[in-house]
């Protein structure tokens, strides 16, 4: 009881002496203020390696949470396998406004799962999330990683992980023995480290200072390169005794290659069936497709990461046994098959979120999936390995376009997917519409949809049934009760497949009728709009990853005894952004409504952004047109 | 005519030969052994886009004694054809458990096969269930995963999966669920009860459920020797049962599953002694009511004495001051977005300012009992949940509670825990038509429908003209109650709302949007109140003809009924009121050539009402709608007319009005 109490006593006096907090809201300055969810007070990051293989990384940071979108910054993750593990964790809450301390926490208080979307990996991961009681709060987290068994890449410097987030105060120092060089690259606004030599070690050491929240906005940069950020790799490092080095895109391919070689063995009664396959194949492209297909068939996706790191294939003869395998062992996997064969081919890694990799930082931290490259006399196909179904030889949306690192015994390479041509419409469609005095109307619709538009056409229809499929398309059309009669779709297998849609379809009260006139619609389809762009001042760029381009054109038979009141007039832009081509005009009859647009994959500056979203205005207002058609007397 | 009448014999044929197809591969089941014909399988024959389908499936339970007490045994049998694609991931299947110090499920066996056909030489191939494969994890706590894949799965894959499990005693008996996303040919499940344990079980969903039961006699093994006694073999069997998917406009589609639900009702011991559980909904009552972390929880007095003696104290009516408890419990306990049944501690809630809605309303009923109020906890499962099967009386069913207050004979329902509106308002989650007021004796528990505690309105009203310089231009003013003022309040509350909402409103009515005003989108108060001046451009005066929509804000462009069929009902989230009226003034120098038509919808049951009216009196153009929409629940035999009325809507929303220049 007596010890009770006078820990009570102790309890209260550390609260009394942490109510003058270190982290009074007065010393916020105003300008970090507007707009923020959160303000990282202090944060200071320290990575210690000791050898190649071991180090720490310590961490400790303050956050002040004015509302619950700032919540996120209080919460925790951890991963941890044969590589991470967590040694310490603590957190202190306290009332910001009053310093008092609210509530403490410790490791034990972490919740650890070892669940993930993955089959199967060696993570587990420990998060906390605190539940506030008020607003707002300051909260301070440290803990401590240690890295063992290899470092392929340092812990980035990452004071602020969202928008809407300012920043006072942030420090990273990253120690190394000398012979290691540590390679970084800066994000907006971070100068160059202080770097110091001392007993055989080298130090980096980053400050930042006084950064105001940077805001949400749609079509902006990557994050990487908006937000206040350093990120870091290692010259060299070892894995599990496998050692390498990241100086160039070049070595880190080596590494790759490396611990992969070997890994394409498959039984000889299956190379002669394989062999069998192709026999009659007229060409190499055609061989291809034949194994393609064939491992489309008798594979499928199932997440396994073990290994070194994640970074080594399952054998090819696994897989053969097992029928699955994730993206690095089912594209090592088709690798073997053609090696079969005899034809070569490359493993590639990629990311599937940034387009381009930094070429100055190799790094591991960039990659996140795995493809193959099989190189032809004049072009490459391009083979996802992950998909039943997707058609040979088709680079889809997030990968077309992007950077890779070619695999090779010569190391690895940076070259580029095979990107969208531009002389393609992503989107064409045909519609000959014949309309009925009461306003209903039969349609014929005919759409041929590429590039994102045709995977997302493609992920949406090809597991449904026809009744399903019938019930998904009419809601891309904005009739209120229609009912499609003779429905066909299918995927044309060129190099950029078009997924076409064909169908009729009878709508009631298409042309809404107001006495004698009918009011005409001459937008068919849903989800047409094209402006993305708020109202309120751009800050940053906007940057619009692929060209957008569609033609649409629309042809309405009018009822016999009806006369054309009222036709939109047409509209002709062309600016830098892209251009925007509308007709309306009659023949006899029949009215022919054609329009053409593209917008062009590009960046542009924030102080564009009005005359874009003007460009995108004057589009979608055209969408709002309709014909007006009067009966005759 | 008579090709229907073929075509319908037709399939009835082919369904018999279905059924005695299956019948006949019931029969022959054995695990490990797929009959040909299951393997070059290549559509499921009544449902040719199923990505895959459940050939049989077999659980039992089997009840044996374990150190003393009853220990349950599953067993469990599945075998999936892979059809497509898309049902390769049911090639990796997951066994969800619970192991913890007090509770332990545990997996004795797993086995399984996946079985291919080779396509060169017909010859049926079989790979066993490499355990290599099994991969476990701990999802959090005493909950962990078993995840399992299969070795060689493909399109045209037959796999099967067996496993047995030993559970304590009851935690075996939850749903049995048998239909799926994907079409089921067999299913059953068999358990044999011993005679001491009484179950009651109820079907539930579309499809039929066979059932068959027998009389059994078990040996139970005690260590002091075998204990003879009956059993109750119960077996449910299931035919072709079509798979059955989620759709919008559903609560909960579980609900609409095929399923056997069961429920312990009692034990009658050996030596004649009877255990009486939940069989009534007035036992749940009294249960609930004389547990630790609920009906304690409503009898705490003295918390927060000085502020509620101050409350009590002021000159107000009684409802102002349950109105100031109400905020009192807000202003003490900050809500931690849990949403529990049971309290987890009130007195901890209001020292460190932060709770779940349970511990809320319990302090709210506290407070009110000392104050001197009839207060009641209300209890429910919150719609996306489920519906209460008010057949099966028991506290598994319920998920939620709120509280009613009487006050001189008028009721009033109150979640603590939602953050606009006041007494009444309640979250779209909790407006369900079937709550249970708990209430204890002298007084008698009841059975209520809170979907219609507070109008749920919008009430717009708009002047329009032409201005001077040849705009169309007007006023817009919106009044908000009961979910649609909530619903308002957390969109203009969220960051850059108003401009946000400003931006949207103006997007899709296509106005220019000047002197915005909202007021009472704060805490506490009862309704929104919206008041913008608007303009149009594009129409110019100067033209012979003019044509516009002289509702200017339509209540909706396209109807949210597209597809033609529907399998599922239509389930609104919440009964609503929109009225519309349009004051238009027919500009100088105009006339009205052609005028919207007034026209009605009125469902038999008055269920959804819509009107629409115009009056032209002089230069004054009078349109009035009114959405009624009372019923929230709407049949799949409804859904055509359903589509017709929303048809309708949307049609008068976007006619037309065209007005001609009077030749002078």
């Amino acid at each position: 009881m007596r010890k009770a109490f006078i820990l009570a006593l102790i309890i209260s006096a550390i609260g009394s002496i942490s109510a003058a907090s270190k982290y009074p809201l007065d010393a916020i300055p105003d300008s970090l203020k507007k707009g923020a969810n959160a303000v990282v007070r202090d944060y200071e990051g320290e990575f210690q390696q000791t050898d190649i293989n071991n180090g720490t990384y310590k961490c400790t940071y303050t956050v002040t949470v004015f509302n619950s979108k700032g919540d996120d910054c209080s919460f925790f993750i951890s991963f941890q396998d044969r590589f991470r593990s967590l040694k310490s964790f603590s957190a202190v809450v306290e009332n910001a406004e009053t310093g008092k301390v609210l509530k403490k926490y410790s490791k034990s208080d972490l919740t650890t799962s070892s669940y993930s979307s993955t089959f199967m990996t060696d993570d587990v991961y420990s998060l906390f999330a605190y539940e506030p009681s008020v607003y707002p709060y300051t909260i301070t987290i440290s803990y401590e990683n240690r890295c063992q068994n290899g470092i392929p890449s340092y812990p980035p410097f990452m004071p602020v992980e969202g928008f809407n987030i300012a920043l006072q105060k942030a420090k990273y120092k990253i120690t190394v023995p000398s012979d290691i060089e540590v390679k970084y690259r800066l994000g907006r606004n971070v100068h160059r480290p202080k770097v110091e030599t001392a007993n055989n070690r080298k130090s980096y050491e980053w400050e930042i200072n006084n950064m105001a929240p940077v805001l949400y906005e749609a079509f902006a940069p990557e994050n990487r390169e908006i937000l206040p950020m350093v990120i870091l790799s290692p010259s060299k490092f070892c894995m599990e005794g496998q050692c390498g080095e990241l100086t160039e895109w070049k070595k880190l391919g080596s590494w790759v290659y490396t611990i992969n070689k070997g890994r394409d063995q498959l039984p000889d009664s299956y190379k002669e069936h394989l062999r069998q396959m192709v026999q009659n194949a007229k060409s190499d492209r055609e061989k291809v497709d034949i194994l393609y297909k064939h491992m489309q068939k008798t594979t499928r996706y199932v997440g396994i990461q073990l290994g070194i790191g994640g970074f080594q294939t399952m054998p090819a003869e696994t897989v053969y046994k097992t029928g699955f395998g994730d993206c690095k062992a089912l594209s090592n996997y088709m690798k073997s098959m053609l090696a079969a064969i005899g034809i070569p081919s490359n493993y590639i890694i990629i990311s599937t979120k940034y387009k381009d990799v930094y070429p100055d930082l190799p790094s591991f931290y960039q990659m996140n999936h795995a493809i193959l490259a099989v190189p032809m006399a004049k072009d490459t196909i391009w083979l996802e390995c992950t998909s039943q179904s997707l058609p040979f030889d088709y680079a889809h949306s997030s990968i077309a376009g992007h950077q890779v690192i070619w695999i090779s015994e010569n190391g690895g390479e940076l070259r580029r997917v095979r990107n969208i041509p531009t002389d393609l419409f992503a989107q064409e469609t045909k519609v000959h519409l014949k309309l009925e005095e009461e306003g209903n109307a039969k349609l014929q619709i005919n759409s041929q949809h590429r590039y994102e538009y045709f995977d997302n056409m493609w992920h949406r229809l090809q597991s449904l049934s026809q009744e399903e499929q019938k019930n998904n398309i009419v809601k891309r059309h904005s009739f209120s009760k229609s009912k499609i009669e003779k429905l066909s779709s299918g995927s044309d297998e060129a190099l950029f497949p078009a997924f076409g849609l064909n169908y009729t379809m009878s709508v009631e009260n298409l042309a809404s009728r107001s006495g004698n006139r009918l009011f005409v619609p001459l937008t068919i389809f849903n989800g047409t709009e094209k402006s993305f762009l708020g109202t309120t001042a751009r800050i940053q760029d906007v940057v619009i990853d692929n060209e957008q381009s569609e033609q649409n054109t629309l042809t309405i038979e009018i009822p016999d005894g009806w006369d054309v009141e009222y036709m939109p007039k047409e509209v002709e832009t062309k600016t830098k952004f892209g251009s925007f081509d509308y007709k309306v005009t009659r023949d006899k009859n029949t009215i022919i409504v054609t329009q053409t647009y593209r917008l062009y994959g590009s960046r542009y500056p924030a102080e564009e952004a009005a005359n874009l979203r003007q460009f995108l205005e004057t589009v979608d207002k055209s969408e709002k047109n309709r014909l007006v058609l009067v009966k005759q007397p | 005519m008579k090709t229907l009448t073929t075509l319908k014999s037709a399939t009835a044929v082919s369904l018999l030969l279905l059924m005695s197809v299956t019948l006949n591969a019931q029969k022959k089941f054995k695990f490990g052994d797929v009959p040909k014909e299951d393997l070059s399988m290549t559509v499921y024959p009544t449902d040719t886009a199923a990505n895959a389908a459940v050939l049989h499936e077999e659980k039992s339970i089997d009840f044996v004694i374990s150190d003393y007490t009853l220990v349950a045994e599953m067993k469990y049998t599945i075998r999936i054809k892979i059809l497509k694609p898309g049902g390769l991931d049911l090639a990796t299947q997951t066994i969800s458990y619970q192991y913890g110090k007090n509770y332990k499920e545990d997996i004795i066996s797993i086995s399984g096969f996946t079985h291919n056909l080779n396509p060169t030489n017909g010859k049926i191939e079989k790979t066993k269930l490499d355990k290599q494969y099994i991969a476990e994890n701990q999802v959090v706590g005493d909950l962990y995963v078993k995840k399992i894949a299969f070795q060689n799965a493909k399109v045209g894959s037959v796999i099967e999966l067996k496993y047995e499990m030993r559970l304590p005693s009851f935690g075996s008996f939850r749903d049995v669920v048998f239909q799926r996303d994907i079409p089921v040919r067999y299913s059953c499940f068999t358990t044999v009860i011993p005679e001491y344990y009484i179950f009651t079980k109820n079907t539930l969903g579309y499809e039929t459920v066979q059932y068959k039961e027998s009389k059994e006699s078990l040996n139970l093994h005690f260590p002091f020797g075998i204990q003879p006694c009956d059993g109750k073999g119960m077996t449910f069997e299931v035919f072709e049962l079509p798979a059955l998917k989620g759709d919008n406009y559903t609560w909960y589609y579980h609900d609409f599953l095929t399923r056997v639900k069961f429920e312990l009702t009692g034990i009658r011991w050996p030596n004649g002694k009877y255990e009486d559980f939940s069989s009534t909904w007035n036992k749940v009552d009294k249960q609930l009511m004389e547990e630790e972390s609920f009906g304690k929880q409503f009898r705490l007095t003295g918390l927060l004495k000085p502020e509620l003696t101050k409350i009590l104290s002021s000159d107000t009516t009684d409802l102002g001051k349950v109105e100031q408890i109400v905020s009192l419990v807000k202003n003490k306990i900050k809500w931690n977005g849990r949403v529990p049944l049971f309290v987890d501690d009130v007195k901890k809630a209001i020292k460190e300012g932060k709770g779940s809605s349970a511990d809320m309303n319990a302090l709210l009923i506290s407070l009110l009992h000392e104050a001197g109020y009839n207060a009641y906890p209300v209890v429910m499962s919150v719609k996306s949940r489920g519906r209460i099967q008010a057949i099966n009386p028991t506290i598994k069913n319920l998920s939620y509670f709120i509280v009613r207050v009487d006050i001189d004979n008028n009721i009033y329902y109150v979640d603590a825990s939602t953050t606009y509106g006041g007494l009444n308002a309640l979250s779209i989650d909790c407006l369900v038509d079937n709550a249970r007021v708990i209430k204890t004796v002298p007084e008698v528990s009841e059975w209520v429908d809170l979907q219609n505690i507070q109008k749920n309105r919008v009430i717009n009203n708009i002047i329009v003209g032409f201005n001077e310089q040849g705009i169309l231009s007007g006023q817009y003013q919106s009044l908000r109650t009961g979910v649609e003022h909530q619903l308002l309040c957390n969109e203009l509350e969220m960051e850059n709302g108003i401009e946000k909402y400003k931006e949207r409103i103006s997007k899709d009515t296509d106005l220019e949007i000047k002197e915005f005003t909202a007021s009472g989108n704060k805490n506490g108060s009862t309704s929104t109140k919206i008041n913008f001046e608007f303009a149009k451009g594009g129409t110019a005066l100067d033209a012979d003809i003019i044509y516009l929509n002289p509702l200017i804000v339509s209540y909706m462009n396209e109807s949210p009924f597209k597809a033609e069929t529907r399998k599922l009902p239509v389930e609104f989230r919440y009964p609503k009121e929109y009225r519309q009226s349009v004051l238009f003034v027919i500009p100088k120098g105009y006339k009205v050539e052609t005028l919207p038509q007034s026209d009605k919808v009125v469902f038999n049951d008055n269920g959804l009402i819509f009107a629409y009216s115009v009056k032209l009196s002089g230069e004054e153009l009078h349109i009035n709608q009114i959405v009624s929409l009372n019923r929230t629940v709407f049949s799949p035999q409804e859904y055509e007319s359903l589509r017709d009325a929303y048809l309708k809507i949307v049609n008068k929303n976007t006619e037309q009005l065209v007005l001609k220049k009077i030749k002078e």
